[in-house]
């Protein structure tokens, strides 16, 4: 079996005058989960929405498992399309009990068939207790399970999901998420998610897509698009990242920071002008009187302090620390980097 | 982004359809005067006209101005102070919408004109021969303030019961007192709405045909009728309803402007938060007494004084059977009409809440015109439709149902649109992605959702309809005669004793809609 599910080519969208997404292309493989992460107004919620049907793109073609859903001459409509869609909002219907609401898509099947998917469901997003409730009475984490269930009640062969957690709050966001991400893996839902909170497009998916202005700029796994950033982009997208100056020497560049060693997936010459992405936790800052670099500002974060440092250039990184009292804004630091790590450099 | 697919020819189709009768009225009176003679606007552009386009513009001002000072207290008063009795007033002061301005003037005038009960009372007593006038100018702005007021009253609860408290509070923080809060942050919230709820009672006062003419007073209404009676050539009479429509329409296009581009209030996002009230304290016992007053002169003694003839009018043996068959013809002509509005204004309001572009813009002001159109003017063009292309319909109740349609479309659109707009897109959108088409969506989901709105404007349109007048004296059916009529027939020759049953039956009848609309109508989970 081909093990490629959703297959997108040269999709482009505009509304009036604004340029929604431009000649994207993206493949879903079976069974994976992937996330599209980008900030908002970047066209990423437009493209789920293309995908399901919801709006009609100017160019480009759309197929699923192998059925062409958009294309010259042909547009499915989003309910005959197959696939399902969790909306932000969740858009339960309020008139209709969390039963009827997990019946809506399935009320052509026979009575039998609808209790045994009923039950399936029900069991797979443990919401047995709220079946006679009406949505009004439900929390918004009951809300998002119900809504999962309706959708995941027709067996779609994609499932989408549009930034399904931010209407929760903070402190039930990483329970939610790790139920829901155990209810696709148990499904074994094929699922496009939108978001723009990295640390739940990280932890959720098998593979992460940057989106930046209406395209797409990388897709890989999570670990893949943190320590090898194709573009500054999605440097600064996929973790807190601050940019230094500096030139290419061989295999190590030379910057404010003395010579750093740099990770060579991309060939750059020697003597090339470049712009070299730091993260937080790249540097290990120690007090000293003779130090270049000064401390401007703190913040303390819990697990450890976030610091601003200022260069001898006048370039200010951030940096981590776990010693949060004797450090303190004025202090004098030398920077060293962390063992192992290797940076990457972008042109400028 | 509220867009699913291109719109649906046939809902195209229909609700084009439906413009198209709704702008008729305007379109054929236009083209009338267009293409009448100089003798009939050299008879238009006489000192006489310029009377009554004073009468119609200082009544209508008037009586705006004294409804809108006695809603906006009220208004504040029952929605953000702890006043003894509060429901009580929420009631009653919404009451004499069910009395039809024409009832109200002839409670009026039976009770303080000549021959009337005071006067009954006082001549032999005082031996007073004469009380001082009350047709006019007086009679007619008491009457239709006290009838009116109420428009206002209720656009400005609805808002001030939605608008989010947080700004009120921040206000406090910041160091405003109550007062200056209620000045400067409450007032201006509300403002949209006082105007909105103001050019209704504009537009009612202008288009008032009953009042006027019971108490007298020359106003365009009562012109163009008697023309329409009196003479043959009714083109002066269609003259005088274009006329009408500018200036109605102007006073339309003046609330726009004034409004501008003034956003209407935040509504609270969050969980509904109580309104901050007042504290009433000594003050207590004066709001009672406004709110009370009030609620005397427009519901109490009219009440009273309806009470008065009706027992009167039993003492002398009234025929019961006639009335039997005026109510179900009144009934019948009201549920018909709210039926056939409320079945055009659904497919109206979702084309132009989830498909909007220019056409359905289009459509939509198309649908609002009748809400500028005085019925006299509409009745008018619909006996030149009726007498030239639509005989099919003449001298049955359909050309009837078909004027009240054309004038109460506006105010059914005005409460389904409402309630679509609060629908989100994305609840339509699941449906699709769940399997359904387009037409189940609207069926199995849409339509439910709609049910408060439906019932709402369905009820208006019910209550507005029952106390319609003049189309009903210029387009019934020979031998067609309902609640109105008789109350007409009776009270304009001063039949008081004759009139008060059916009035008292229309007000019984009214009232159904309106403890609907009162209780707000349809579920809300």
């Amino acid at each position: 079996m081909d093990k490629v599910l959703l297959k997108c080519r040269g999709i482009s969208k505009r509304f009036s005058e604004v340029v929604a997404i431009t000649g994207l292309d993206l493949d879903l493989n079976h069974g994976e989960i992937v996330s599209i992460l980008g900030s908002s107004g970047c066209g990423k919620t437009t493209l789920l929405r293309l995908i399901a049907g919801l709006e009609k793109p100017d160019e480009g073609s759309i197929e699923l498992e192998h059925k062409r859903l958009f294309g010259k001459d042909i547009n499915v409509p989003p309910n005959k399309r197959g696939l399902g869609m969790v909306f932000q909002e969740y858009a339960l219907f309020p008139h209709l009990s969390v039963r009827e609401n997990i019946l809506f898509g399935i009320s052509t099947l026979s009575e039998k068939d609808q209790e045994t998917k009923l039950k399936k469901v029900l069991d797979l997003t443990r919401i047995g207790k709220l079946i006679s409730r009406f949505p009004s009475e439900l929390s918004g984490g009951e809300q998002q399970r119900v809504a999962l269930a309706r959708t995941l009640a027709t067996e779609p062969s994609l499932l989408l999901m549009d930034e399904p957690f931010s209407n929760l709050d903070a402190s039930l966001r990483g329970s939610v998420r790790n139920e829901v991400r155990g209810i696709l893996r148990d499904s074994g839902s094929t699922t496009l998610f939108v978001t723009h909170d990295r640390e739940e497009a990280f932890s959720i998916s098998d593979r992460v897509a940057i989106m930046v202005d209406g395209n797409i700029q990388q897709i890989d796994p999570p670990d893949k698009i943190y320590f090898w950033p194709n573009t500054k982009k999605v440097a600064s997208l996929s973790g807190s990242c601050d940019f230094i100056e500096g030139i290419i020497k061989g295999e190590s560049i030379e910057t404010s920071l003395g010579s750093i060693e740099r990770r060579t997936h991309s060939m750059m010459k020697n003597g090339t002008n470049v712009v070299v992405a730091v993260r937080s936790n790249d540097f290990v800052m120690t007090p000293d009187p003779k130090g270049n670099n000064v401390v401007i500002r703190k913040e303390f974060r819990g697990d450890d302090t976030l610091f601003w440092v200022k260069t001898r250039s006048g370039e200010t990184i951030r940096c981590k620390h776990k010693i949060h009292t004797t450090l303190f804004v004025g202090l004098r630091v030398t920077l060293a980097p962390e063992k192992y790590v290797k940076f990457n450099a972008f042109l400028k | 982004m509220t867009r699913i697919q291109s719109t649906p020819i046939a809902l195209s189709i229909t609700c084009g359809i439906i413009a198209l009768i709704a702008l008729s009225p305007l379109a054929y009176i236009i083209l009338k005067a267009v293409n009448s003679d100089f003798e009939s606007w050299k008879w238009l552009l006489r000192w006489n006209t310029v009377i009554i386009l004073w009468h119609s513009l200082f009544l209508s001002v008037t009586v705006t101005a004294v409804s809108a000072s006695i809603a906006l207290p009220i208004a504040l008063l029952t929605c953000r102070t702890n006043i003894r009795l509060r429901k009580f007033w929420d009631v009653t002061t919404v009451l004499p919408l069910v009395i039809p301005s024409y009832v109200g003037a002839y409670l009026f005038i039976s009770a303080i004109g000549p021959k009337g009960i005071i006067q009954n009372i006082a001549e032999p007593l005082l031996g007073w021969e004469r009380l001082p006038d009350m047709y006019g100018f007086t009679g007619a702005v008491i009457v239709l303030t006290l009838l009116n007021y109420p428009y206002v009253l209720l656009t400005l609860r609805s808002t001030i019961n939605q608008i989010d408290p947080s700004e009120e509070e921040s206000a406090r923080l910041l160091g405003l007192n109550p007062l200056t809060t209620l000045l400067r942050i409450t007032i201006p919230q509300i403002r949209p709405a006082l105007m909105s709820g103001s050019l209704l009672v504009v537009l009612y006062t202008l288009s008032d045909f009953g009042a006027v003419s019971i108490l007298r007073y020359k106003t365009f209404t009562w012109s163009i009728y008697n023309q329409y009676e009196a003479s043959f050539d009714r083109n002066t009479a269609a003259l005088l309803s274009v006329l009408l429509c500018i200036v109605a329409t102007s006073f339309v296009y003046l609330e726009s402007i004034m409004r501008g581009r003034l956003k209407y209030f935040r509504v609270s996002t969050g969980s509904a938060r109580s309104q901050p009230t007042v504290e009433l304290g000594l003050w207590q016992l004066p709001c009672i007494f406004f709110c009370g007053s009030i609620v005397l002169v427009s519901v109490v003694i009219p009440m009273s004084v309806l009470t008065y003839w009706l027992l009167r009018g039993i003492s002398s043996g009234e025929q019961l059977s006639i009335l039997f068959g005026a109510s179900l013809n009144s009934l019948t002509l009201a549920i018909l009409t709210s039926v056939t509005v409320i079945g055009s204004v659904i497919p109206v309001a979702y084309l132009s809440v989830r498909h909007r572009n220019y056409f359905s813009g289009l459509v939509e002001k198309a649908c609002f015109t009748g809400f500028a159109l005085p019925s006299v003017a509409v009745s008018i063009s619909l006996v030149f439709f009726a007498a030239q292309i639509g005989k099919p319909i003449y001298q049955s109740i359909w050309l009837l149902v078909l004027a009240c349609f054309i004038l109460y479309l506006p105010t059914g659109l005005g409460a389904v649109r409402s309630t679509m707009l609060q629908i989100s897109p994305r609840i339509d959108e699941s449906s699709r992605t769940l399997g359904r088409g387009a037409l189940r969506t609207s069926i199995s989901v849409t339509l439910p959702l709609l049910k408060p709105g439906i019932v709402m404007g369905g009820a208006i349109v019910f209550l507005v309809t029952m106390k319609e007048l003049p189309a009903v004296l210029m387009l019934s059916p020979l031998d067609f005669s309902t609640l109105t009529s008789e109350i007409w027939s009776y009270s304009s020759e001063a039949f008081f004793a004759k009139a008060a049953l059916p009035s008292l039956i229309l007000i019984l009848l009214s009232s159904i809609p309106l403890t609907l609309i009162l209780a707000k109508g349809g579920f809300k989970r």
